[in-house]
């Protein structure tokens, strides 16, 4: 039981820095608080891991050893907790927002842990209930908020519940975990919550969403989860040609998003060994590189200030050369760039579920080229096109060190730590 | 722009049987003012340097700089960054600012009562420049804390400490911040407005964001790019003689062709206007009352939207006012053409946009009701606050120690704000270049005083004398050679030499004008073979060497016979790919021999002299007579001041230039032949002075040519300094030596030459030896990969008119146009107006198109050459298809100075003064700032600078004058620009 | 010579290949992240090792394989990741084909980027344009020494990367960039035909990999599948040859693609991106002949090419345009012959095509200087386009017949703006649909909590005002 105290000792404390943070006096002592309390959750969790570990050589990542990527997971979510943190505006993120923020990561981490699946369901309530008090207070977002808490909030209610019961539990456990991953026509929700939520806190609930999919397998009944996972591919294509359509940069985003959440739950559902090994890769992707491209986005828009329109090509590449690099790196490596993370993930997904189920798999592939072209779009267009001149405003060290952080991540996933 | 609303799609009342004569005039008013303001670039192969803004001549200049800069949306000044770069440098230091500003009105003021000085502020913006970001990043700054964490940078590190041990501790400096900036955004100013363009299509843009540029333009660059074709496409665009509109539309008249969505209604509106054969002018006056503009903003809604394309619509005008300046051959181009087949394809493209637009919710408020679009774009955006100028105003007054409470009341904050905005990046800029004139202006002048001593007169009996051109390229040339020779005397004169003719060479296709592009030749000098026979044979064999590289050039281009090519010989062409790449100079220099092999070019003479007869194919006087030529002989030698004391060899040089990679190659000739090649011009030029009957005449007119004399005329060529001679067969017997003598002379002084000018390019090693200097200009010349063949006429900054003594002896650095002007024997000075009126635009010209295509590569010069694109011969494109970029290449310009031509003349101002007033070309570049003069008294060496309409005595800041052993002395080792300095002369050696 | 000393030391020395175009990119940009601007010498230092490491290496193993070996063979180089049987092979293919053009491609970049030292010289992006040279070489070595088609893909689109990056060079006007990501969405969909095939390869027959068969002189893939299988594989490499090699109806990227600089165009789309679709044909030759109407396909496509660029390059009036069809004209006339079964005669005719038209390109800018050359010798004027009534091409100057070639053969017409801009349209009604009806359900849903209601009214206010 030894490694389970340290993962409840490092939820505890990202709980703990949800609460530091309220209490504190001022912005930036409550953000210094909640990003210790951060940092220190995931190495508790790392060095649950690691200690855990079997010898490297002979690990093969076999879907017999659940616990160990659901704990990677955990471990990811924390990391990247701690990097939506770093990356947001000092005085922009209200102490609440902060405490929303932590909430939100350390359902996250808790999740894949839950025993039983009604606590699959139940757990994300708590998160999704955080940031839609967050978006309540805030000026702008109360019909968002209305339509939050109606969607996914309510459904959750109603699987667990099915679940409890087990009467019709397939069919809520199906209808809530598409409104999850915002498969269309269910995805009103999500492309309004993008808009509205700051895009850090935007982020807190992609890792939540990530983590709930790991975990998702076990809640969902087996008669339901071929069609799932048949529904899953279609959503992951809607949403890439979504994203594609789009022309505001935000939207476009959680498009992405919500299309290689699709992948990575269409891969956990899959019969293929291989495809849930690399479902569990999309996922680590997602909470990596995704999230990491969605603040870099946010970074931008604070600077600019207005809405970031992928109408034609505006962005000014002088002004902030390394935000730029950073937004194009992790970009193709959630995109499936060669020799990253991302490659390895779409890589297993194809191989494993092709087999058991070819077209759903090529409509994945479509999905996956899609989001490569959006990706690709929204970085030149966003960041290129313009004559400007040199603003003193490129990433500060911290934001640079953390997305740094970030890449190496990605990067050394695909590598170094995990496969044999 | 008046509220109209705009009928949609429907059409529009006016009867269109052919607009009234008056709408036609006002059109074709329009029409001319909007051609006066498009670039005047012709076809590239006649590049002339002119000056960009030469609509504005009438205007002063700053003024000018800044109403061109609201036009065409450009840089009228270099960048901020850049001046604080010359502060730092030194290249603009603290004198030449108090200089500046003590000659700005309201310096004394106080800005509130005990505030300080108005001047302070000043003194402080224009010393410590800074950066001030967008308005929406200044929030992002606030918001990120960082703009309180310390004083800003700009005010310098011990203002910085000086202000935290003024307040304490980090913590209350940065609340002190806090507070200075709370006050200074309590009475932030509103946003100044966004200039709102005058099209539809920018107000459609605003409303809708469909920008109907992005689907006209490249349409349109393609049709005009085939229409104004000299001969790139292997196959012509149909119906070119009818003109461009007719040609349009017999492309677009026939329908069912598959286009794009938006062109669909083009086909029943061409059908409908060829019906109604409506010309250039109704089809625009059609197309304007479709737009609903109203009649009062006709001009300037067609002057804007000729500027969408202002590349295209310039070429458009030079093909139909200066046909004769085409490379191949005339094409009936028109400008109203242009704008009419323009404003078509730009009505079917709002019509599309509209009916497109309520189909789908357009983005920004849903469904906006584009009706009313031209007054919904109309009113004011929702007014923001201008934190760029509170950004500026909190770092101003941390710069003059300002805090707070001493902004206590909001009129002080409101006046600090005020003074601040008034004192905006327009004046500033103006201010600074003036102090970076300044500087230059002081330095050259005394240097000339403190030369003046040391001037000695012209060696009496000189072994050989020199005329070049007055090109600044040639200074240092004519420098080393009386370096190297004290008995030799150099002269400098316009480079045509007077001889104002059409030239035909013995391998020319086509006659070319050599000289002033104000001149229009009358004269024909064609180059004619002596040996018939062997110039047969040589024609010949140039002729099937012509025609099998214009087989292969088809071939491979063509599907078969290209595939053919590539199996038999592509593997091959990797050997001239590695020998371009490796070894550019050793490969150019084998292919230039494989190529001359058998081909010895047969002996030539110019046919110089003719009876008057006509040509019949030219209509152009074929030679000139006797009197003609004496005339131009005597003009030429008499304001040069070389009436007598001739040296047995007089030599006439002109140049020109020669490289790859280069499609502005013309811009590196000789500017006073119109962009091309000055040797035929010297040749002509020593044909007529060696004539019997003409020196015959000049007797009789008192200037007496020694009878042993020669003239022997050459080309110099600029890039790798290499020097031709003509007619030297003719030279006699007795002068064989002397030529020898004075060829191994030019060739040192052109070795030294090479010299001097590598140490511009970073490519060569800072200490070069003297043998390497000219492999290494060669290899500049002939390297396919070289973007930089020559750095042309960059650095070009002064022009000295006058006897060669005042500036004998004298280090230049390559930056001033010399002529040679004697103002002894010409009291009225009418030539010295001649003179001016030839040689003032000339220098003008080329001193301001570098002035401006550095200022502003990417509005008034033509970007980096790395994605140029030539297109039907007569000009670059950038990339894919973009407008037609005209002026200088960045590659030409990136180590110039930009700065008005510091124009030196040896007269007297009351001389000065009399031909600004009677000539009108010298007055407007004089009396309208666009040249600095200064006159030279020639008896007492008294120097004055004409200022704003007067001339005023000039007194020397610094009598020291750098002496030196000889020029590479001065310049070895060392790659920017230098100091001028005093060459030891060899008399003084002597002595 | 033991073999299998010889084999290891192979085994050793061919990843250095790419492995030194990648450390070089890294070794450029490295520095730069962290803010030390180094100088042109430096990046050019490290660039020439790069470079010519790798071809020097690329020698070594040409002149080992013709000595020694003699039989090109597969050697494998350890394993990236490996899930239950599903394991990623790290192996690379040494024969003629893929040394022949390896060797070729990687002296075309090195001549290039010593015609660049001087071309780029204190240009802005100087570094970046070595960086993305080096990932473009990187890219090639990957293609042409690939031991299995996984590893060709990784190749294939980092090449896909480079080429759009150095498309959006000049990232200081829209033209460019718009261009570049027309030339990434080209390639990225029609990768999808490559990802396909691997995958059908993987799940049917365990793996990717080329072999030698007995008696062939290059690797191949054996043809295992059956019919249906076989024509799918076939035309999904077909597909995504089509896109890299700008055939018809994909071939309005390639004149766009001239934005870059010239130096970069030049090795892109005269000498080698434009070649990989026929280098991919030639290594799975057999999947290309396991059917006729795969081998007839190809010859279709490759004639129509030719033909389209042969209409459409007679009108271009810029120079890169014109050059830029002439590629497309000779890379079609280069599918036909791979779809005849041509193999040796397609070898050749590449390397032919790559040798001259690169010199060409970057003569381009030299065009004004050679033509006047030219008519001189020549005595008359050479161009007869300029003609008002232009004898020669009658049916060509038809306006029916212009109109069509001016317009590019209407390829981007019909499908950037009809079939994809439709598409598109109809993807944002669906949207602002949606937005409309999710838009009122929360306000009436809003409308039932009190609080929502005070909150509603003052919203009203605020938009009215």
């Amino acid at each position: 039981m030894y490694p389970d105290l340290m993962l409840t000792a490092g939820i505890t404390c990202a709980m703990l820095g949800a609460l530091l943070s309220v209490l504190a006096p001022d912005r930036v002592v409550a953000r210094r608080a909640a990003t210790g309390a951060l940092a220190t959750a995931t190495l508790v969790v790392g060095v649950g891991l690691l200690l855990h570990l079997p010898e490297r050589s002979t690990l093969a990542l076999t879907p017999e050893l659940p616990w160990l990527s659901a704990r990677v997971i955990a471990f990811a979510a924390l990391g990247s907790g701690v990097v939506a943190l770093a990356l947001s505006p000092v005085l922009r993120m209200s102490r609440y927002d902060l405490a929303v923020l932590c909430v939100l990561v350390a359902t996250a981490a808790a999740v894949p842990f839950a025993a039983s699946p009604w606590l699959v369901c139940a757990l994300p309530l708590v998160g999704f209930a955080a940031a839609t008090a967050s978006l309540a207070y805030s000026r702008h977002g109360c019909e968002a908020a209305a339509l939050l808490v109606f969607l996914p909030g309510l459904l959750s209610v109603l699987a667990a519940v099915a679940l409890g019961l087990d009467t019709a539990s397939g069919f809520a456990a199906g209808l809530w975990l598409l409104t999850l991953v915002a498969a269309p026509p269910l995805h009103a929700w999500y492309l309004r919550l993008a808009q509205a939520l700051p895009l850090n806190l935007f982020a807190g609930v992609v890792i939540l969403q990530a983590s709930v999919l790991e975990s998702a397998v076990a809640a969902v009944p087996e008669a339901v989860q071929a069609n799932v996972s048949w529904l899953l591919a279609l959503a992951a294509l809607i949403n890439s040609l979504l994203a594609v359509s789009q022309r505001d940069a935000r939207r476009a985003a959680a498009c992405i998003v919500a299309s290689q959440l699709a992948v990575g739950g269409f891969a956990e559902f899959s019969t293929g060994e291989a495809a849930v090994v690399g479902g569990t890769f999309v996922l680590l992707t997602v909470v990596t590189a995704s999230t990491g491209f969605v603040l870099l986005l946010g970074a931008l828009e604070a600077r600019l200030g207005t809405a970031l329109s992928l109408v034609r090509p505006q962005g000014c590449y002088e002004s902030w050369p390394r935000l730029a690099n950073a937004f194009l790196v992790l970009g193709l490596v959630s995109a499936g760039l060669p020799l990253t993370l991302g490659y390895v993930a779409s890589d297993l997904v194809l191989r494993g579920a092709f087999a058991g189920a070819a077209v759903p798999t090529t409509l994945v592939v479509v999905s996956g080229a899609l989001n490569a072209m959006t990706m690709m779009k929204m970085y030149l267009y966003l960041f290129q096109g313009a004559a400007g001149r040199a603003q003193p405003s490129d990433l500060r060290p911290r934001e640079l060190t953390v997305t740094f952080g970030l890449m190496v991540s990605a990067f050394a996933f695909a590598f170094g730590l995990l496969p044999g | 722009m008046s509220a109209a609303t705009m009928p949609i799609g429907d059409q529009p009342a006016v009867s269109m049987a052919g607009t009234d004569e008056a709408r036609r005039d006002e059109l074709v008013h329009a029409l001319e003012h909007a051609a006066h303001l498009l670039p005047s670039q012709p076809p590239l192969h006649a590049f002339v340097h002119h000056n960009t803004l030469h609509a504005f001549e009438d205007h002063d200049f700053d003024d000018a700089l800044r109403e061109a800069s609201a036009l065409y949306g450009t840089e009228p000044y270099q960048s901020e960054q850049a001046f604080a770069g010359h502060l730092a440098s030194g290249r603009i230091d603290s004198r030449d600012i108090e200089s500046v500003l003590a000659r700005e009105p309201g310096g004394e003021e106080r800005l509130w009562p005990g505030g300080p000085l108005r001047s302070r502020l000043w003194r402080f913006r224009l010393r410590h420049a800074f950066e001030t970001p967008a308005a929406e990043t200044v929030a992002w700054m606030v918001s990120e804390g960082e703009l309180f964490a310390d004083s800003h940078a700009a005010i310098g590190v011990d203002a910085r400490a000086h202000a935290l041990t003024a307040a304490g501790s980090r913590r209350r400096l940065s609340l002190a911040l806090r507070a200075l900036w709370q006050r200074l955004a309590a009475v932030a100013p509103p946003a100044a407005e966004a200039r709102r363009g005058v099209r539809v299509r920018d107000a459609l843009l605003a409303v809708s964001d469909i920008d109907i540029d992005e689907w006209v333009q490249p349409l349109l660059i393609r049709l005009g790019g085939a229409f104004l074709d000299q001969g790139m496409a292997a196959v012509g665009m149909p119906h070119r003689g009818a003109g461009f509109l007719a040609a349009v539309r017999a492309l677009y008249a026939p329908a069912g062709v598959v286009g794009e969505r938006w062109i669909g209604g083009l086909n029943a509106i061409v059908a409908d206007h060829a019906r109604r054969e409506l010309d250039a002018l109704d089809t625009i006056a059609w197309a304007l009352e479709a737009a609903a503009i109203p009649h009062a903003q006709w001009p300037e809604y067609v002057l804007h939207t000729l500027l969408a394309l202002k590349g295209w619509a310039g070429m458009f005008h030079q093909y139909e006012t200066h046909p004769e300046r085409l490379p191949v051959r005339p094409v009936p181009a028109t400008l109203a053409d242009f704008l009419a087949v323009q404003l078509t394809l730009e009505t079917v493209a709002i019509r599309y946009a509209l009916a497109r637009a309520d189909g789908v919710a357009a983005h920004g408020p849903a469904a906006v009701a584009i009706a009313g679009l031209l007054d919904e774009a109309a009113d004011a955006p929702p007014a923001r606050v201008d934190l760029g100028a509170v950004f500026e105003a909190f770092v101003v007054a941390q710069g003059l120690g300002l805090d707070a409470d001493d902004l206590a009341s909001d009129a002080r904050a409101k006046a600090l704000l005020d003074a601040v905005r008034a004192f905006d990046g327009l004046t500033r800029r103006r201010l600074l270049h003036a102090a970076y004139e300044h500087h230059y202006r002081v330095h050259v002048l005394d240097s000339l005083i403190a030369h003046q001593p040391h001037r000695c007169d012209d060696p009496q009996a000189p072994a050989l004398q020199a005329v070049f051109c007055m090109d600044e390229r040639e200074e240092s040339l004519r420098r080393h050679l009386e370096e190297l020779s004290p008995d030799v005397q150099t002269f400098g004169y316009a480079g045509f030499f007077g001889v104002a003719m059409s030239y035909r060479g013995l391998d020319d296709v086509k006659e070319r004008p050599l000289c002033p592009v104000v001149v229009t030749p009358r004269h024909l000098v064609e180059e004619l073979p002596l040996d018939a026979e062997a110039h047969a044979r040589y024609q010949l064999a140039r002729r099937r060497r012509g025609r099998a590289s214009n087989f292969v050039r088809t071939a491979r281009d063509d599907a078969l016979r290209g595939s053919g090519w590539a199996l038999l010989v592509g593997t091959l062409k990797i050997v001239p790919l590695i020998g371009c790449s490796l070894f550019p100079r050793a490969f150019a220099r084998l292919m230039h021999r494989l190529h001359e092999l058998g081909l010895e070019r047969p002996h030539t003479r110019l046919r110089v002299e003719g009876s008057g007869a006509i040509d019949p194919a030219t209509g152009l006087v074929l030679g000139y007579t006797v009197a003609e030529m004496s005339d131009i002989v005597h003009g030429m030698l008499s304001t040069m001041g070389l009436a007598r004391g001739f040296a047995p060899i007089v030599l006439i040089v002109g140049h020109g230039s020669s490289s790859l990679n280069n499609p502005h190659e013309a811009a590196h000739d000789c500017g006073a032949t119109g962009g091309g090649r000055g040797g035929p011009n010297a040749r002509a030029f020593a044909a007529m002075a060696n004539h019997p009957e003409v020196r015959a005449r000049l007797a009789a007119r008192g200037l007496v040519i020694d009878e042993r004399t020669w003239f022997v005329g050459a080309y110099h060529n600029t890039c790798d300094d290499a020097m031709t001679y003509y007619d030297t067969d003719l030279v006699p017997a007795s002068h064989r030596s002397a030529l020898e003598r004075t060829r191994e002379r030019l060739a040192a002084a052109c070795t030294r030459d090479a010299h001097e000018r590598c140490r511009r390019f970073e490519s060569a090693p800072a200490v070069l030896g003297i043998d390497q200097a000219m492999h290494h200009a060669e290899e500049h010349a002939t390297d396919l990969g070289q973007p930089r063949p020559e750095y042309g006429h960059a650095t070009n900054a002064v022009c000295v008119i006058g006897r060669r003594r005042s500036t004998l002896g004298l280090f230049l650095d390559r930056r001033a146009f010399l002529i040679s002007y004697d103002p002894l024997d010409d009291a009225d000075g009418d030539k010295l107006g001649a003179l001016l009126a030839a040689a003032a635009p000339v220098g003008a010209g080329i001193s301001l198109e570098y002035y401006f295509s550095y200022v502003d590569p990417r509005g008034y010069g033509c970007g980096t050459k790395l994605p140029h694109n030539i297109t039907g011969l007569i000009g670059v494109v950038d990339g894919h298809a973009s407008d037609l970029r005209t002026g200088l290449p960045w590659q030409m310009v990136e180590i110039h100075e930009p700065m008005r031509l510091l124009t030196v003349v040896e007269a007297t101002t009351e001389v000065l003064e009399h031909i600004v007033a009677t000539r009108p070309g010298v007055a407007a570049l004089v009396l309208n700032r666009w040249i600095q003069l200064v006159a030279v008294d020639p008896h007492t060496g008294a120097v004055q600078v004409f200022d704003d309409g007067r001339f005023l005595p000039y007194t020397p800041h610094s009598r020291d004058l750098q002496l030196v052993e000889s020029s590479m002395d001065h310049y070895a080792g060392r790659r920017g620009h230098l100091p001028c300095a005093r060459v030891r002369q060899e008399v003084e050696h002597a002595a | 010579m033991p073999p299998d000393l010889l084999h290891d030391m192979v085994a050793h020395i061919v990843p250095l290949v790419p492995a030194l175009p990648v450390s070089a990119f890294v070794a450029i940009l490295l520095p730069r992240l962290f803010g030390c601007a180094m100088s042109e010498r430096y990046t050019y230092a490290v660039v020439s090792v790069g470079v010519l490491g790798a071809t020097l290496f690329v020698g070594m193993l040409a002149a080992l394989l013709l000595a020694g070996l003699g039989t090109p063979s597969v050697v494998g180089a350890g394993r990236w990741f490996a899930v239950g049987h599903d394991v990623f092979e790290v192996t690379f293919g040494l024969d003629a084909l893929g040394l022949a053009y390896g060797g070729f491609s990687l002296l075309m970049v090195a001549l290039v980027a010593a015609f660049s030292r001087r071309y780029l010289h204190r240009e802005q992006g100087f570094h970046r344009f070595y960086a993305l040279l080096m990932l473009f070489a990187a890219g090639l070595a990957l293609v042409s020494l690939a031991g299995s088609l996984d590893m060709l893909l990784i190749g294939w689109e980092l090449v896909g990367i480079s080429s759009t990056l150095l498309i959006a060079f000049f990232n200081q006007r829209p033209g460019p960039v718009r261009n570049a990501l027309r030339a990434f969405v080209t390639y990225r969909a029609c990768d999808v035909g490559l990802v396909l095939a691997i995958v059908c390869l993987h799940v049917n027959f365990g793996d990717a990999d080329f072999v030698r068969a007995e008696g062939a002189a290059w690797l191949g893939m054996p043809q295992r599948a059956a019919a249906g299988l076989a024509l799918l594989i076939g035309f999904s490499l077909v597909f995504a040859a089509m896109g890299k090699s700008a055939q018809v109806p994909f071939s309005g990227w390639l004149p766009r693609a001239m934005e870059g600089p010239t130096p970069s165009s030049a090795i892109f789309y005269g000498a080698l991106s434009v070649h990989l679709g026929p280098f991919l044909l030639l290594r799975c030759h057999e999947q290309v002949h396991a059917s006729p109407l795969i081998g007839g396909a190809l010859i279709v496509i490759g004639l129509a090419t030719t033909a389209h660029g042969a209409l459409v390059g007679r009108v271009q009036t810029d120079i890169k345009s014109m050059l830029a069809y002439g590629s497309v004209t000779q890379v079609g006339l280069i599918m036909a012959e791979i779809g005849l079964g041509l193999h040796l005669l397609a070898l050749l005719h590449i390397i032919g095509h790559a040798g001259y038209r690169t010199l060409q390109i970057l003569r381009a800018p030299s065009l004004l200087h050679d033509r006047h050359h030219l008519e001189q010798m020549l005595g008359h004027h050479v161009s007869h386009a300029a003609d008002l009534d232009s004898g020669s091409n009658r049916w060509l100057t038809l306006p029916r017949v212009y109109r069509h070639a001016l317009e590019r053969g209407g390829l981007d017409a019909v499908l950037t703006d009809r079939l994809l801009g439709t598409l598109l349209d109809g993807l944002r009604r669906l949207d602002a649909v949606e937005q409309r009806w999710s838009g009122c359900l929360a306000r009436r849903l809003l409308a039932v909590l009190p609080r929502g209601r005070r909150r509603l009214r003052a919203e009203e206010k605020a938009h009215v005002s």
